[in-house]
């Protein structure tokens, strides 16, 4: 793409800025849905892309379609997780999941780390695209915490495991394009600047749960997870970085049964006595109520989804069967007024229907459908209940479509951004004014803010990986710290990327409470995003 | 049509189809020079991502003040 006519002043900069400005007002601050707020971001983007970037009619209509494209990689997961829910919700499962939680331990702070933390890391590491997030808030919510705080959680927590995770795509994109002197160091330097997330990511988990008496009672445990995850993932990055987030995510789950022998966390906590994520209302545990199904049954989904991502993605056989089928659409070359160009393609971001996520809950939401409803629990539920036993496919639409919509005008927003030279006009015009160590220290917020518009740290990183090894260049810095930061701030922006608040707001059952979610996440995202920085700065100091 | 716009899911539902049906009418118009193909995907999209602010819109201007 060629950038040079691209106008990097003030006015322009500031333009550049508007669509993402409007954006956050109209979801953080004003409240709107996501879906007007995503659609009035999109128009905004495409009105400056046209009036202030030149970019024609056909450029435009381009970049929306493949906006789109993008968006369908989300929505593959939204729908048949949305599926799932109603699957499990509808036998019972997650009653019986709260009860049987309950039953494994009677300390409260440990089930809200094993769930929201260590459970949801590990689901990173085989499932992207939000999996994590979809599969991990209804259970919180089961458990009885407040579905705002059960998005926030599994968000923040599984921060960490989006670059390595699934299997790595994030990092190999990274490599795809830039080139790099030694991408060893560079995994290496990535994940050191990770551990923050880790360390950052556990302690806050703990404080939203119960504050700081939380994090006196937890914090041996936050250092042990913190020490497996964000110190495995340094070792295991020097040696096969696709599965970096992975091994350290499992072995922090295996801990997790020593751990909860541990005396000091089989015991209820005591003197937690503010718990602002936990429901007012919520049930405690009654002798005499049985619970529809086992815990291993209320599991079974999830236990299914596990095998089955790790038999397609481990088994290379299967996985290169499976990898055959490839969904494209074709898009020529688009031009704008200052020749920013994108090159025609046969076929644009090939789509692998049955090594996607999405194809992996379909399964894992089929099978335990047959299961449940063999075993009559749909019938025994709705029966407790009172209600008919019917709704799995109404109640998955009627979640599925508000969700859908904002998340195709994020990502359609987002392309013409991209398409129109507006994120080449926001990091070439930070560049511009910052001397070199501030450019170091920022780098990572433009990894965050390509992530913020993507959804996607993968798509961060492509976005401006290329550009920030240029930039490093030109400012006589580090190119291998530079990318690491860039890497790292892909990962933090994920913390408030619209998409995935949307993904977690439509099976906490709270769509159109998106900005609450945000707020609770956004200071994470900003202290984060400082403390990457200045760990930058060290990294470009200390060579 | 007021009524039907005021029902979430429906007017979602109709500006989620636009927004689906754009995109392989962009790229084959696109890609094999038929200008009116990738316009009318264009339209599609603009009507698909007006809905959802203009329901707000009539929702707040057809609520009791």
């Amino acid at each position: 793409m060629d950038t040079t006519q691209l106008p990097i002043d003030l006015l322009s900069w500031t333009l550049a800025l508007l669509p993402i400005v409007v954006l956050v007002v109209l979801l953080v601050v004003l409240r709107w849905t996501a879906p007007q707020a995503a659609a009035v971001g999109m128009f905004t983007a495409a009105l400056v892309s046209f009036l202030v970037f030149r970019t024609p009619m056909d450029a435009l209509a381009v970049a929306g379609a493949k906006g789109v494209w993008d968006a369908i990689f989300i929505l593959a997961v939204v729908w048949p997780a949305l599926l799932l829910y109603q699957v499990v919700n509808h036998a019972g499962g997650y009653d019986a999941l709260r009860q049987g939680i309950a039953r494994f331990s009677r300390n409260e702070v440990f089930v809200v780390i094993a769930l929201g933390w260590v459970f949801t890391s590990f689901v990173q590491g085989i499932d992207g695209f939000g999996t994590p997030i979809v599969v991990v808030a209804p259970i919180l919510v089961a458990f009885g915490m407040r579905p705002v705080y059960a998005v926030a959680i599994p968000i923040i927590a599984h921060i960490w495991a989006k670059l390595f995770g699934t299997l790595g795509v994030g990092w190999l994109a990274t490599l795809q394009v830039v080139s790099l002197a030694d991408p060893t160091k560079a995994a290496f330097a990535s994940a050191g600047l990770i551990v923050i997330q880790v360390v950052f990511g556990g302690f806050t988990v703990v404080w939203m749960y119960g504050r700081w008496p939380a994090v006196r009672h937890a914090w041996p445990v936050i250092l042990i997870i913190s020490a497996i995850q964000g110190g495995g993932q340094m070792i295991v990055a020097l040696y096969h970085p696709a599965l970096a987030a992975f091994i350290p995510a499992t072995v922090a789950l295996v801990a997790l049964y020593p751990l909860s022998r541990w005396r000091r966390f089989a015991e209820p906590a005591q003197g937690i006595t503010v718990r602002p994520a936990m429901r007012d209302d919520r049930v405690e545990l009654a002798e005499d109520t049985q619970p529809p199904m086992g815990l291993i049954m209320a599991f079974l989904p999830y236990i299914l989804l596990t095998v089955i991502a790790l038999g397609v993605l481990t088994i290379k056989p299967i996985d290169a069967a499976l990898e055959r089928l490839t969904l494209a659409l074709p898009f020529p070359q688009v031009t704008t007024g200052y020749g920013v160009q994108n090159a025609a393609t046969t076929g644009y971001s090939p789509l692998a229907p049955f090594t996607h996520p999405g194809a992996f809950l379909v399964l894992a939401a089929g099978i335990t459908w047959i299961v449940y409803g063999a075993r009559g629990y749909f019938a025994k539920w709705a029966a407790r209940n009172e209600e008919t036993p019917v709704g799995i496919l109404r109640g998955t639409l009627a979640d599925a479509v508000p969700a859908s919509v904002p998340i195709i005008g994020f990502l359609m927003m987002a392309k013409l951004m991209d398409h129109s030279g507006q994120n080449q006009v926001l990091a070439l015009g930070i560049s511009a004014v910052a001397p070199a160590y501030a450019f170091a220290f920022m780098s990572n917020g433009i990894g965050a803010l390509g992530a913020f518009m993507t959804s996607s740290s993968t798509s961060s990183n492509v976005l401006f990986a290329p550009l920030q090894q240029t930039l490093a260049h030109l400012n006589g810095l580090s190119e291998t710290t530079i990318i690491a930061a860039q890497s790292a701030g892909g990962a933090i922006g994920n913390a408030i990327a619209p998409a995935n608040v949307v993904l977690g707001a439509s099976t906490a059952g709270i769509s159109g409470r998106e900005g609450d979610i945000i707020r609770k996440a956004l200071p994470w995202t900003i202290i984060a995003i400082i403390l990457t920085g200045l760990a930058t700065v060290a990294m470009v100091v200390l060579g | 049509m007021l009524e039907r716009l005021n029902n979430r899911l429906t007017y979602l539902g109709i500006s989620l189809l636009l927004l689906l049906v754009a995109l392989p009418l962009i790229s084959i118009g696109a890609t094999r020079g038929i200008p009116l193909l990738w316009r009318v995907g264009l339209v599609a999209f603009i009507v698909g991502g007006l809905i959802p602010p203009v329901q707000r819109l009539l929702s707040r201007t057809s609520s009791p003040a």
